[in-house]
């Protein structure tokens, strides 16, 4: 099984969604500052990679994660990876997860300081803030994924 | 092989119909106000195959029009599926006068007047054969 995790840019919410996935990140410990900004694709995709999805890893059963930014279109990954499966007979199963849900307003200032504006010093400072804040609903987002996969 | 009509609007369903129909002869047919998915604000239909055995399809909701064709593009390199087993057409913006308005109403969320449009306006069928062979 493929599971894709989507966001607006694809460079936080949901890289910290596949971290966790993939068990580069514990869940029972929020992560420093230092290792969130160490980890591939968190806070260093452009807006111009929307669109695009990254193999991120692979878990411990073999599924491949893979994070994609796809702007306010929120529908459009659901849809089209839905009717790409069906036109083109593939077997292979697809979880797709909006992990934008977990956002606060920490992430949501910082990401445009860091990425929209440019200011990656005070703009880090405060989504690293904010993902540090929003570690648990990440956990719990990417368990019940987890048990999803587990039980499809 | 495949074909994709992407768009922001359901004319990417229209220029979908109009390949299947009009080159295979069957324009006749075709009663364009009385296609349900002119009411679709987002779609992923399969219209048919056309005279040459690809595979039509559409594939519309209200974005930029960049977004569609990079998620299929993305997917069918996640897949490994080759270029040459589909192609993405995006519907150019320069449309014809008729098809411009229709695509306006569209865009300001007036379905019910675009389909009235469709209707009355003549010469839809040769604009909508005209936008389905972009390629």
């Amino acid at each position: 099984m493929k599971v894709v995790y989507h966001c607006y840019g694809g460079t936080h919410s949901s890289v910290l969604a596949a971290a966790v996935h993939v068990g580069l990140l514990s869940p029972e410990e929020r992560p420093s500052p230092d290792r969130l900004l160490s980890l591939s694709f968190y806070d260093k995709r452009d807006g111009k990679d929307y669109g695009r999805i990254a193999r991120f890893g692979q878990d411990e059963t073999g599924n491949e994660v893979l994070i994609l930014g796809r702007r306010n279109y929120t529908k459009a990954p659901e849809m089209v990876f839905a009717g790409l499966q069906s036109a083109f007979g593939l077997k292979t199963p697809i979880k797709v997860v909006d992990t934008s849900i977990t956002l606060n307003w920490q992430m949501k200032l910082g990401g445009y300081l860091s990425r929209g504006l440019g200011l990656k010093s005070i703009g880090r400072l405060v989504v690293t803030w904010g993902s540090r804040v929003a570690y648990p609903q990440v956990v719990s987002l990417v368990e019940s994924t987890r048990k999803e996969v587990q039980n499809s | 092989m495949k074909v994709f009509y992407v768009y922001n609007t359901p004319l990417a369903g229209l220029a979908a119909l109009g390949r299947t129909t009009w080159s295979s002869g069957r324009s006749k047919d075709l009663r364009i106000d009385e296609e349900p998915f002119l009411c679709k604000r987002e779609e992923f239909m399969r219209a048919g195959r056309d005279a040459g055995g690809r595979e039509i399809y559409a594939v519309w909701m209200k974005s930029d029009g960049v977004i569609l064709t990079r998620l299929i593009e993305s997917f069918c390199e996640m897949h490994h599926i080759p270029k040459e087993d589909y192609v993405v057409h995006r519907i150019p913006n320069a449309l014809g006068l008729r098809l411009r308005l229709v695509n306006l109403t569209y865009q300001l969320g007036l379905f019910g007047l675009a389909r009235i449009l469709l209707q009355r306006l003549g010469g839809v069928g040769k604009s909508l054969a005209a936008l389905a062979a972009v390629d």
